[in-house]
């Protein structure tokens, strides 16, 4: 049975949902249909394997979206600090600040923010400057990407997990139909005797 | 994890519905919503009571400074600037918090709502944390 584009599943509905390059849980309709035409052990067997793909997808976007909402408030903390620059900029005064020299060591210097520039680490040894408006529409542009982001991730994890809950209860409903069948037959059986 | 399972003499086999498929999946994405925002208030919570805590040592410092952070780096300022901009992030967290009780509230309405058409159905049958 193909778990890519499942054509058509005996007693399911399939769904059209694709992402990640994994099929949408289908859902049994008729459980006894279904059973009747692939067999229990198959039967079982699909439900396992697309219910793993889909707990690995949903492993992987819960990582995503992690970094993600780790960076939307470092990217507000930063925007605060131009703001607060920008202040100290336009009150016009010079004052001291103590930086960290290295992890143990913190040094004293006095900032001139006469300037209308502050530096933004790129990374790959970049850095570039900007005015302080600048850098606070930069950030927002940032802030809000990171947002739009996030919420299409939740999206996608709020997806799999739906599918993978379905899953599991169709592999219930399976099992449950497999074990009351194995009872009547041994019934019929006894009554035989 | 939401299972079904049949009672050990159960003869009778309650199915499940597409409808009633929609309602159990819809919980268990409630579910971890609700279990998102009460971890995302106890973390609020958490730097409220640092805030709190720094208030009341800045109140000790009649004289002097206190150096406040400006990024990664820090600025000498005096008790009542330094009161001010504890203030100010104080409030900010308390709306924070404020925001994610209000979700968290209606999440946990409908939470309730689902688990009651939920367990009407299937009563026993299903186990719903």
């Amino acid at each position: 049975m193909q778990t890519q584009n499942p054509q058509a599943l005996p007693g399911c509905r399939i769904f059209p949902d694709f992402r990640d390059k994994i099929t949408a849980m289908p859902f049994i309709e008729s459980v006894e249909t279904f059973v009747e035409a692939v067999g229990i052990e198959k039967a079982l067997s699909f439900f396992n394997d697309l219910i793993a793909r889909h707990k690995t997808a949903e492993v992987r976007t819960l990582s995503s979206l992690k970094s993600v909402h780790v960076m939307i408030p470092k990217l507000e903390g930063d925007y605060q600090t131009v703001q607060d620059l920008k202040k100290k900029h336009e009150a016009e005064d010079k004052f001291d600040i103590q930086y960290m020299l290295t992890d143990d060591l913190y040094s004293t210097a006095t900032i001139d923010p006469s300037k209308d520039s502050i530096y933004f680490w790129l990374g790959a040894k970049t850095m570039v400057e900007f005015t302080y408006d600048e850098a606070m529409d930069l950030l927002q542009d940032q802030i809000a990407k990171n947002k739009e982001i996030r919420e299409k991730l939740q999206e996608e994890l709020d997806f799999h997990k739906k599918q993978i809950t379905m899953g599991e209860v169709s592999m219930s409903r399976l099992f449950n139909y497999d074990v009351e069948m194995k009872r009547r037959t041994a019934e019929a059986e006894k009554e035989e005797l | 994890m939401s299972t079904l399972f049949l009672k050990k003499n159960q003869r009778a086999h309650i199915d499940v519905t597409y409808e009633d498929q929609q309602k159990i999946c819809e919980f268990s994405v409630l579910h971890n919503r609700m279990l998102f925002l009460k971890d995302e208030i106890s973390e609020v919570e958490k730097k409220l009571n640092h805030l709190d805590g720094l208030s009341e040592e800045i109140e000790f410092l009649d004289d002097g400074e206190i150096f406040m952070e400006l990024g990664e780096a820090f600025v000498a300022m005096d008790p009542e600037d330094a009161s001010d901009a504890v203030e100010r992030m104080q409030s900010k967290l308390q709306n924070e918090k404020r925001e994610l009780s209000k979700s968290l509230d209606t999440v946990n309405q409908s939470i309730v709502a689902l688990k009651g058409d939920i367990k009407r159905v299937f009563g026993d049958q299903i186990n719903l944390e």
